[in-house]
């Protein structure tokens, strides 16, 4: 699924180009990744892909014969 | 990793690599504490070595979601399990920048509280007997 960072139109908020995942983006100082400065990921779906995908992968972990 | 513990063959078997290479994969996973290694007696080996299992260590991880809806904004923190540390909701702003604001305060607010309630958990968890 390719990188969305930015929300291009919301026609009822009548918001457009809104850098949603630039504004919520946040630095982990003491990740325990080992990592200084961690940039903790950010996601941006619209409700209908993220509640998809939510599913699929509580799915695939409830299942015993999924990998 | 539907099913945990899994043993170190499966994702060998899945991504057609070799065992010594699944290991060198996995290394860095176990060393930052995104995976654990299971007790082997939770393997249920059929004969020899008991194999040690591998499992994702839920508790040392969650989740930040933000619905932005027309009316409300929800903004929750859960563990990979699904299970929820908290969540709080505001009035949308009709202002993007005023909307983004009260959100990253609203992240924040709750990674602040997720982190320190999943230490609780984790402390809690190390000291209780097994």
């Amino acid at each position: 699924m390719p990188s969305v960072t930015r929300l291009l139109f919301a026609p009822h908020l009548g918001w457009r180009d809104v850098a949603v995942a630039e504004a919520l983006r946040i630095t982990d100082p003491s990740s325990h990744t080992g990592i200084l400065n961690h940039q903790v990921p950010v996601l941006l779906r619209t409700s209908a892909t993220a509640a998809a995908m939510y599913e699929r992968r509580k799915r695939l972990r409830n299942s015993k014969d999924a990998s | 990793m539907a099913v945990q513990p899994i043993s170190r063959a499966d994702p060998g078997t899945t991504l057609e690599v070799n065992r010594s290479t699944i290991t060198e994969m996995v290394k860095p996973l176990l060393a930052c504490g995104l995976l654990r290694e299971a007790a082997p007696e939770q393997m249920k080996a059929r004969s020899g070595r008991p194999p040690i299992g591998l499992s994702l260590r839920e508790e040392s991880k969650f989740f930040i979601g933000v619905n932005i809806g027309v009316r409300r904004t929800q903004v929750g923190a859960a563990l990979v399990d699904g299970q929820l540390l908290g969540e709080e909701s505001f009035d949308t702003p009709s202002e993007s920048e005023n909307a983004l604001a009260q959100m990253r305060a609203s992240v924040e607010r709750l990674r602040g509280f997720s982190a320190q309630s999943n230490n609780i958990c984790n402390r809690r968890q190390r000291s209780c007997p097994t």
